[in-house]
């Protein structure tokens, strides 16, 4: 307590005190979060900061000098049409794969909830494509999708559907759904795999109520299965968005971003402008522009899951 | 299903396998391609149009690979990474969800919001600064390198999950346990922590994979060959003008034996998981 | 965690710049584009450190000299040839080998380590980056006197930058045009003598392959967005007189010749049909495997191609028969695409006439040749060009010969971000998004704007 304190108000001391006690009363529990909260602050919290930062300048690769810019980067690319492109580009980009992802995890997850023969081997089964390196995933989902030299062409090739070979990553209008394919295939078993817990725990005698009743499978699976796993779907969804959002190892793999930058998302294009091409001011203020856009939808997000009585 | 008539549920099952052995093969394909191309010369790799099957199976890969590649090495330092991640990440992620769970207090919401806040930054975009932080500790071509910054963006998501279901668990359960004199850490190890076997499980496999899977940060803090692991080792296989297709597969495919193994392995944990779960009802 | 000492010029930049010069290379990740260009890396897998001669530490002096991939095949004529010039000058050579995906960071961090090596090989496009930080030692010299005389005009000039040679030229990799003498045949083409001297005659060619029998592809054409799809291009691009930046390092890539060059390379997938389908998703790598595999009748590419399919030939894994001919000439010349590697001498070296020294010895014409065959790299001496080994082999002789046509892409610091500009441009036109001119005219500006 340093002299200045004395003349401080009553209230505000007090104030001060209750905060002290309030602290030293749960201890523990600021005791328990402080390692991770630290962690997190050394490790990624300087590089956050220093891409604020960075957004503020012009900082060439190929030089050491820094110019203040101010907002001019932000200016810059709302000024620009290449910002809005990325942004449809990147909408569709998660929206198809969360919805892929999603919907096959549960379809999977449902599928593989009882006791059904050969358990094992399909729970295994389900859990490959989780365990390849995505970048290895990527290559052979380029290889199989290749007009030339794919798997997916040869099929189609015997069955008669086409006559020669079609370069789905080479088209323009397509080549994006053949990137989501791939992400949708390597991001499904986790889901899988989070809506199966989620489906341990939802309770068995709701399911035998409703078999007294007749229900068909499918009205369980609407009116209890869904309910039930609401908050599992609402969660994993988030999540997913996110990671699908700014996911690069994959895209890149297979396009590059091309053909034509019409499979690049934000995420890609702040690679190519703010490492490859060495404009680190720029790059920085796209993904401070990417970031806030995720932070308003996961809040947005997860104020729709708390009014539904969860709390946080 | 005890309701159901006989024929409904023959029925039922057609449809069930229908379904998982359609899904399945979807899910194979990718999978079918590296592991039937292994079994190829090169040229039959690149034959236009690909031929669905080995016209001459060879397992010569198979034997050439042991002496041609590191693939040995790679897989332990695979496993060295993705060990280190995990028990790095729960030592971290554990003391902070329970804490988040059993008390409330101020600036919870904002931790649990500021750690979600982590994953909202692509790695890739975080690398420069990334570089900086780990330069700046000397762990650059260290095993750290890679583990800590996979901590860091595995941790959010551990946080969330284990935060998640030590909710779930009834108070009353470490009450009892308090009133007969145990300490918090015995709560947590002893009563917790068994009841979120379930969490746990796919929480360790979360962690295990995402640095088992991820291939930039071993490109840009590791420089030593001797400290590659599978991506990494797969990647290096790249050359500019010559790249062994057969090698790169075959080495992809024995890369994820363990991890079956392994997946095999967890399922079970799973299935002991839930009854876990219904002996809490 | 760094205290923002000084944002003027921060210490932690040059680490960084160092981690965005590896990334921008492309790093291994890029696989989508994997092969790189030139003769910079034909090793692949497993060139690990070779042998670090562990240097005596007395009052001998040392050279300390780094290459990169040191593969089994070349292990042994570095350890021979070392002990050679230890001996002959009572000196220690340090030699060290680092695997292609780490070179340029190892040399980077070497050099802002202030323990650059004395002699280091260094791809010739890298070569604005490193003179950047002022550590390299123009080698005038060496290269405007008598031993520069050894070398191709083009290939010598490959090492220029700034008008200096920072370099000495050490391994080089140029492309000759490919052509299938089973499908010439069956398309009622002349296999040993094809008439293939212009883009025209080229163009003919396919279209007879196209209406032949022959059921491979006429022609190769890369459109993939990658690095190399650029590079497969510019032979149409120079040799309709257009240039990629003018003297002053503009760019001027929309003049009326670039305008025809680009047409007549999108024309040959949409107006004649006589590429593999989808070139926009083939990079060149894809076309060279289908010509290595018999499924194409023509195919811009480098001498490997050939090596491979002989050895393909050898193992009966194909049964067609090759020819090998000039890229065709256009309306303003030929050129055939050189990359070149170099052996540099670093500033921070010591030893420079001792550095100098080394690259004398290992320019001796006997020892070229050695390296040339042993490793399987083009010739960059003219003497060892002419030697019958190489001028009269049916895979190296077009190669050889194609020497004289050398031209290099022009060495600019941000050559990447230009290059992945017009393979864009290409991409756009050959996806009928733009219109050749209007392709190259959106390029030419967005690059004016670049450069500023």
């Amino acid at each position: 307590m340093s002299l200045a304190e004395e003349y401080t108000e009553a209230s505000e001391d007090s104030r001060l005190e209750r905060g002290l006690a309030y602290v030293q009363r749960n201890s523990r529990a600021y005791l328990l979060i402080a390692p991770a909260a630290l962690f997190l602050l050394a490790v990624v919290g300087y590089p956050i900061i220093e891409t604020f930062r960075l957004s503020l300048y012009r900082s060439p690769a190929d030089s050491t000098i820094e110019t203040f810019v101010g907002l001019q980067h932000y200016v810059e690319i709302f000024d620009s049409d290449i910002f809005y492109r990325l942004l449809w580009q990147t909408g569709r980009w998660v929206l198809a794969g969360v919805a892929g992802k999603t919907v096959l995890g549960l379809l999977i997850a449902v599928h593989l909830k009882g006791d059904i023969r050969g358990r094992k081997f399909f729970r295994t089964a389900f859990l490959i494509p989780w365990g390849i390196p995505y970048a290895i995933s990527a290559v052979v989902f380029r290889w199989i999708e290749h007009p030339q030299f794919g798997y997916l062409n040869a099929i189609l090739l015997k069955l008669g559907v086409i006559e020669q070979g079609i370069g789905i990553l080479g088209n323009p209008s397509i080549a994006w759904l053949g990137v989501v394919v791939a992400d949708i295939w390597i991001g499904t078993p986790f889901m899988a795999i989070i809506f199966l817990a989620g489906l341990q725990s939802i309770p068995q005698e709701l399911y035998e109520a409703a078999a007294i009743d007749g229900a068909e499978k499918w009205h369980q699976f609407r009116y209890i299965t869904l309910p039930q796993l609401k908050s599992v779907i609402l969660i994993a969804t988030l999540l997913s968005t996110i990671w699908t959002f700014v996911s690069f190892d994959v895209i890149w793999t297979m396009t590059g971003g091309g053909p034509i930058s019409s499979t690049a998302t934000l995420v890609i294009h702040i690679y190519q402008v703010g490492l490859q091409n060495g404009n680190l001011g720029r790059g920085a203020a796209y993904s401070v522009i990417g970031f806030l856009f995720l932070l308003v939808f996961a809040i947005i997000y997860l104020r729709i899951y708390t009014r539904g009585g969860d709390e946080l | 299903m005890t309701m159901a008539g006989h024929d409904r549920s023959g029925l039922r099952k057609v449809r069930l396998y229908g379904v998982l052995l359609a899904l399945l093969g979807l899910m194979m394909l990718p999978f079918y391609t590296m592991f039937s191309s292994t079994f190829k010369p090169e040229s039959e790799i690149f034959s236009a149009p690909a031929t669905l099957f080995p016209s001459d199976p060879s397992f010569q890969a198979y034997v050439e690979v042991w002496s041609q590649t590191d693939v040995l090495l790679w897989i332990g330092n695979s496993f060295i990474i993705s060990l280190g991640t995990v028990v790095l990440t729960l030592l971290l992620a554990i003391p902070a969800a329970y804490s988040c769970a059993r008390n409330d207090f101020v600036g919870k919401r904002t931790f649990l919001l500021s750690v979600l806040v982590v994953q909202m930054f692509a790695p890739v975009v975080l690398i420069v600064g990334l570089f900086d932080v780990i330069t700046q500790f000397g762990l650059f071509n260290t095993y750290l390198a890679v583990i800590i910054p996979a901590a860091a963006f595995t941790l959010p998501f551990n946080v969330w999950m284990l935060y998640g279901y030590f909710k779930t668990i009834p108070v009353a359960l470490e009450e009892s346990a308090r009133i007969d004199g145990a300490s918090q850490l015995q709560i947590l190890t002893k009563i917790v922590l068994p009841l979120t076997k379930p969490a746990l499980v796919a929480s360790i496999t979360y962690t295990f994979l995402y640095a088992w899977n991820r291939l930039l940060f071993v490109l840009t803090f590791l420089t030593d060959s001797a400290k590659y692991n599978i991506p990494r080792g797969v990647f290096s296989m790249v050359g500019a003008l010559q790249t062994d297709w057969r090698m790169m597969l075959t080495v992809s495919v024995i890369g994820i034996i363990p991890l079956l193994i392994l997946f095999a392995f967890l399922e079970e944990y799973i299935v002991a998981g839930m009854t876990a779960g219904a002996v809490k009802e | 965690m760094q205290p923002d000492n000084n944002p003027e010029s921060s210490d932690d930049s040059i680490d960084r710049r160092q981690l965005l010069q590896a990334l921008g290379a492309g790093g291994a990740i890029a696989i989508a584009g994997c092969s790189g260009d030139g003769g910079s890396g034909s090793d692949g897998g497993d060139g690990d450190s070779g042998s670090g001669s562990d240097g005596g530490d007395g009052g001998t002096q040392s050279v300390q000299f780094l290459t990169m991939g040191v593969g089994d095949n070349i292990k042994q004529f570095f350890e021979e040839n070392n002990a050679a010039f230890e001996e002959e000058h009572g000196v220690d050579v340090e030699f060290t080998s680092v695997t292609w995906d780490n070179a340029r960071q190892t040399v980077n961090n070497r050099v802002d380590g202030g323990q650059a090596p004395d002699v280091s090989r260094w791809p010739a496009r890298w070569i604005p980056q490193l003179v950047g930080k002022d550590a390299l030692e123009p080698l005038d010299d060496m290269m405007d006197g008598e031993f520069g005389e050894q070398f191709y005009d083009g290939v010598a000039e490959g090492t220029m930058y700034n008008g200096s040679h920072y370099g000495v030229p050490w391994a080089a990799s140029n492309k000759c045009l490919y052509y299938n003498k089973d499908v010439f045949e069956t398309a009622g083409l002349d296999p040993e003598n094809p008439s293939l001297d212009s883009w025209q005659d080229m163009v003919d060619a396919a279209k007879q392959i196209r209406d032949s029998d022959a059921s491979v592809p006429a022609l190769g054409l890369a459109g993939a967005d990658a690095i190399e799809t650029g590079s497969q291009y510019y032979h149409y691009h120079w040799s309709h007189g257009a240039d990629l930046v003018d003297d002053e390092g503009m760019p001027v890539v929309n003049s009326s010749g670039a305008v025809d060059a680009l047409s007549l390379y999108t024309d040959l997938h949409l107006e004649h049909d006589v590429t593999q389908s989808s070139p926009l998703s083939s990079t060149r790598q894809d076309i060279r495997q289908l010509f290595e595999n018999g499924d194409l009748g023509m195919v811009i590419g480098h001498v490997y191609t050939g090596l491979n399919i002989t050895s393909a030939q050898e193992n009966d894994e194909v049964d067609f028969d090759y020819g090998i001919v000039q890229v065709p000439r256009g309306p303003e010349g030929r050129y055939s695409l050189f990359t070149i590697d170099t052996l540099a001498i670093l500033s921070q070296s010591e030893h420079k006439d001792l550095a100098r020294d080394l690259i004398r010895f290992y320019f001796d014409e006997e020892r070229r040749f050695q390296y040339s065959k042993q490793k399987g790299f083009l010739p960059v001496v003219e003497a060892v060009g002419e030697r019958s080994y190489f001028s009269d082999s049916k895979n190296w002789g077009p190669f050889v010969e194609a020497g004289q046509y050398a031209r290099a892409r022009p060495k600019l610091s941000n050559f990447s971000e230009f290059n992945d500009r017009m393979v864009q441009a290409i991409q756009e036109a050959l996806a009928e998004r733009k219109t050749p001119q209007k392709a190259l005219n959106d390029a030419q500006s967005d690059l004016e704007d670049a450069m500023e």
